[in-house]
């Protein structure tokens, strides 16, 4: 018999059941895919790193003398309690200048480019088979799969590395993956070529400044390393493995995004279910009233609707099961470029997944058929009436109304079911304000809401032509002096071609810290042209004296340092006490790093980097024509990488595109989940007001007036939600992606940029576009009900 | 008296399981403005689909229905929607109406939607009211549907039938629902609308109801078998039962 009555029921409710079934495939497919991902790439990032034999600190150093001497480096290291082993990978590093193919850079990449030898490897890097390159062939390269891929360069591509004077020809040999350098975040480029190539390059005159060594250190004991580490000539860059894990966390965010995808469809499924398991016990009042004089118990009842729940859930969450496998692998493949994923990907956390939704769906189906406890037989006897009194239904008079008639009879719906429209109005504002969030999140990644983070003042255009002062890296002193004359050329330059302009430049100094007995190595940033004070600080007053310092907050930190604390500073080779007088946020270092007094002289320290030549124009030029003027530097520079705030600050954070590709995505998944919401909820209500409906038809009313009225309903519910995602975009990005941001180096919070048209205006639009034309494209079930049905009201 | 409604071969046929069901069979009749007919006959013989056909709610399978000179067959659905808002008026066993609106805004909507309504919604409300007013419900004007009884209910549906000024009322057992107190005041309304013009086609089961009409239609099997002339009915207790008694005999006659 419950066969049968399911048949029956399947049969009649087929485009509710259709939809549930779409909504618990979809939650099974995002979560499955999603959870397996961030399993897969968690896990599989510390399977990677230990298929690499990563180490436990990095540091690379560039230069002459210290700086590219394996056993100078060996001793110093070796002879430190908390190290084990040292291991070394001799290197040339390069810019983006040096390779050329066609014509072209090789890549587009501005990062330090590294050149090394097949038998230099320390660590295990794997093609694109997930092989470990141990010899290549003489004139051929390996180069960085994520850099190699976003250039387009394909296997036999030829290119031109010219260092000096002499051009080498390689030819492409395929993708490798570096554990180290490899992750979108750190984008460093690494080159794989012949111990013979290798050798004839470095055999040029003049190429001894450009070698380096990559230091790999494995300690038991991170923080007591990084507390007893010397300083070593030259160093570019220094990181514990955390660090170079942290780098990959656009993967992880991409998953994580996803799994919040997946985290709302499950919700909205559930809303969706309860809503119609609700609506069905609601219209079925009269048989589970039969159904309870005949004798039956209220469990053998709420079996019945549970069965059919659960034989949905299994074939939906089956479904989804077997698309989250093309679905994940999708996913993954940006990370699989990368990293070696071999053997990573578990199915079982899918059926696990799987398996849970089927779980959680069947546990709320089963409290939501609770209801099936209070119908008595005297429901069906009395149709549903008990007699009692009900709330007032309408709030609204239609004779004091000034609404024309369709939108009073919406709106009065609305308000008279506010229960019902508010479930619906906050899955819009879900809807809308997941959209909103990763708006928000791409747009702050390329506004100069950022630009502090970066230590840099917002100026009017930035060129990044690193090859310009590459010399100064590593020289022993006078590089701060060698920097500023390389700005005065970029003035000259500028003036020459009619835009006068004042351009600075900022260097990265590293410098041992010791406060008590905490002990850190921490970048600073300096700008000899510049003040400490145009820059912006969370906590305390800018470095006013040479003997004031500011420091980042995770800088500070890592060495228990607050505003007011005198720290050790070792400057000019000479220890000095430094009094901390300002905390600031900064991505530099992912967020560990500081700034010096424009009074402290440092001219005797080496030089670890530098950021791009930071132009200002005298003139104050528009908008528009910095534009133009950029271009006109692309061709005076001969380099594409002269861009403006706004394009620094995406090209930096690299997460912009990423975020925003996700955002689209979510774009089409939410206007699916609106037409799927409003097709399911439309149809219900059509169903429940079928006599209404014809009542309307038999007085006169027109189809599509009551089309119109019931499009209204939903418009209303969607223009409430864009109303209030609109009032909590803000504080809900905030609330999102203050952890994230924090995570990169904002521990203070970020302001986020709100683009008010697309924020306020574009998003909100299509979700209700969706829900109007979701509702309109439903309302077609009312032209099956005739005037005639008056007859059929019960 | 011209003929407001005349009906010509009216035959509907459903077609349930593959097979033909013929509800109304080669039907012809005709009313004429200001006459109150009502449509007896047992259950299942097509009196309620016929009230449907010949009021536009449904579409005929053959023949012909002219409603105040306009063929309906020929009309579109958008203009039977108007002929039915703005010339006919609804009455239905059910009393149903629109939950969320109050008694009053419920019989006012069909106006408020009419184009022909040149009014503003306030002047609509005022005459809403009177129609209350008219059939004694004023009080229950800003109540919600379900505050109010069934007596007073059906009544708040002859007021919306008629907010409209229909030229002609269709009632489909108007009294079915309600007790007999409530019936005899609700068949008392229509017969005062029917006195000052409005024509009324009424769908019944109860003799009593058919007595206080002018003709009796009798219905079986789809096919109208019986004709019975009444003449107005002066509203008299006494007129009233003898009246009742000779249609009782008539309907004994056509097997009833």
């Amino acid at each position: 018999m419950i066969w049968r009555i399911l048949k029956k029921d399947l049969r009649r409710k087929r485009v509710i059941n259709f939809i549930i079934l779409v909504f618990v495939t979809l939650s099974t497919m995002f979560a499955a895919s999603s959870v397996n991902n961030i399993i897969t790439v968690t896990n599989g990032l510390g399977n990677y790193f230990e298929k690499a034999g990563m180490s436990d600190y990095f540091i690379a150093t560039q230069g002459v003398g210290e700086s590219s001497d394996e056993d100078a480096v060996t001793e110093k290291l070796g002879v430190l309690g908390s190290v084990k082993d040292v291991r070394i990978e001799s290197a040339v590093f390069t810019m983006q200048d040096k390779m050329m193919k066609d014509g072209e850079y090789l890549l587009t990449n501005t990062n330090a480019y590294i050149l090394m030898a097949d038998d230099e490897a320390e660590l295990n890097y794997f093609d694109s088979d997930n092989n470990v390159i141990k010899k290549v062939e003489k004139g051929k390269a390996y180069i960085t799969a994520s850099m190699a891929n976003s250039a387009g360069l394909e296997i036999g591509d030829r290119f031109i590395y010219k260092p000096l004077g002499k051009e080498y020809e390689f030819e492409y040999a395929g993708p490798l993956k570096d554990a180290l350098f490899g992750s979108d975040f750190m984008g460093d480029p690494r080159f794989i070529i012949s111990r013979e190539d290798y050798d004839e390059i470095m055999s040029e005159e003049g190429m001894e400044p450009y070698k380096g060594l990559i230091i790999l250190v494995d300690t038991d004991d991170i923080s007591a390393f990084e507390n007893e580490m010397p300083i070593i000539e030259g160093t570019l860059f220094k990181a514990p493995q955390s660090m170079i894990k942290k780098a990959y966390l656009m993967s992880m965010l991409v998953a994580g995004m996803l799994l919040a995808v997946s985290v709302c469809l499950i919700g909205i499924a559930l809303v969706v279910l309860r809503f119609t398991i609700r609506f069905t016990l609601e219209e079925e009042f009269r048989e589970i009233g039969v159904m309870k004089a005949i004798g039956l118990k209220n469990g053998s009842i709420r079996n019945l609707y549970l069965v059919k729940y659960f034989g949905i859930s299994v074939i939906g969450a089956a479904t989804g099961l077997f698309l989250s496998i093309p679905f994940g692998n999708m996913m993954l493949k940006s990370v699989s470029d990368n990293m070696n994923m071999v053997g990573d990907n578990t199915f079982l956390v899918s059926v696990i997944c799987s398996v849970g939704v089927v779980a959680l769906i069947m546990l709320f189906c089963f409290t939501c058929t609770h209801k099936v406890n209070k119908l008595s037989p005297i429901d069906a006897v009395r149709s549903g009436q008990t007699g009692e009194r009900f709330h007032r239904n309408g709030l609204l008079h239609l004779g004091r109304s000034k609404l024309p008639t369709a939108s009073f009879l919406a709106l009065n719906d609305v308000l008279s079911s506010p229960k019902q429209y508010a479930i619906i109005t906050a899955v819009f504002t879900l809807l809308m304000l997941m959209i909103m969030l990763l708006a928000n999140m791409a747009n702050t990644l390329s506004s100069d809401k950022l630009m502090f983070l970066f230590g840099i003042d917002k100026k009017d255009v930035y060129i990044a032509d690193f090859n310009n002062a590459i010399e100064v890296v590593g020289m022993d002193e006078g590089g701060e002096e060698e920097l500023v004359k390389k700005c005065r050329e970029v003035e000259e330059i500028l003036a020459d071609n009619d835009m006068p302009a004042n351009v600075t430049i900022e260097a990265l100094i590293l410098a041992p810290v010791t406060h008590g007995d905490k002990h850190a190595q921490i970048n600073f940033v300096k700008n000899c042209q510049t003040r400490a004070s145009d820059y912006q600080y969370t906590e305390g007053t800018p470095p006013q004296a040479e003997d004031e310092i500011a420091l980042s907050i995770l800088a500070a930190e890592s060495v228990d340092a607050e505003v007011g604390d005198t720290v050790t500073v070792t400057v000019n080779g000479e220890e000095k006490d430094f009094i901390v007088t300002a905390l600031f946020q900064s991505f530099i270092q992912t967020g560990s790093c500081g700034r010096f007094s424009e009074l402290t002289d440092t001219s005797k320290m080496k030089i670890a980097g530098y950021t791009s030549f930071i132009v200002d124009f005298d003139d104050d030029p528009s908008d528009k024509e910095i534009d133009s003027r950029i271009e006109r530097l692309k061709d005076i520079f001969d380099t594409d990488e002269i861009v403006n705030t706004e394009q620094f600050v995406k090209d930096t954070t690299g997460a912009a595109d990423v975020i925003r590709s996700i955002k689209n995505m979510v774009i089409i998944i939410s206007v699916l989940i609106c037409l799927l919401i409003t097709l399911l909820m439309e149809r219900s209500f059509i169903s429940r007001e079928k006599a209404e409906i014809a009542l309307m038809k038999a007085v006169g009313f027109k189809g599509r007036f009551i089309s119109l009225s019931h499009t209204l309903k939903f418009t209303i519910c969607a223009i409430a939600a864009a109303v209030i995602a609109s009032a909590a975009t803000y504080p809900f990005t905030k609330l999102v992606s203050d952890p994230i941001m924090g995570f990169m180096g904002a521990v203070s919070g970020t302001e986020y940029k709100i683009v008010p048209v697309e924020i306020f205006v574009v998003y909100p639009l299509i979700i209700i576009a969706a829900a109007a034309a979701g509702t309109f494209i439903t309302t077609v079930f009312i032209k099956a009900i005739k005037a005639s049905d008056t007859a059929d009201i019960e | 008296m011209t003929n407001i409604l005349e009906v010509t071969d009216l035959c509907k046929t459903y077609i349930i399981n593959k097979k033909q069901n013929n509800v109304l069979r080669n039907i012809s009749f005709s009313i004429s403005e200001g006459e109150m007919v009502a449509v007896m006959g047992p259950s299942g013989s097509g009196k309620s689909t016929l009230l449907y056909c010949v009021s536009g709610m449904d579409r005929l399978t053959s023949g012909r229905v002219v409603f105040g000179g306009r063929e309906t067959a020929k009309l579109s659905e958008n203009e039977l929607a108007e002929l039915r808002l703005d010339e006919m008026g609804f009455i239905f066993q059910q009393m149903y109406m629109m939950k969320n609106l109050s008694v009053l805004d419920n019989i006012i909507l069909p106006a408020v939607k009419s184009k022909k309504n040149s009014e503003s919604r306030k002047q609509t409300e005022e005459r809403g009211r009177a129609l209350m007013h008219r059939l004694g419900i004023d009080e229950v004007g800003g109540n919600d549907i379900n505050e109010v009884s069934g007596g007073q209910l059906q009544r708040a549906c002859i007021c919306r039938s008629m907010i409209n000024s229909p030229k002609m009322i269709f009632a489909d057992e108007p009294t079915g629902a309600l007790n007999r107190a409530s019936s005899d005041e609700v068949m008392n309304e229509l017969l005062s609308l029917n006195n000052d013009g409005t024509t009324v086609m009424c769908v019944t089961h109860d003799p009593k109801v058919a007595a206080k009409c002018s003709r009796v239609l009798y219905l079986v099997d789809g096919k109208i078998v019986g004709e019975k002339e009444m003449g107005h009915f002066g509203g008299a207790d006494k007129e009233l039962r003898d009246r009742e008694r000779t249609l009782n005999n008539w309907l004994m006659e056509q097997g009833w």
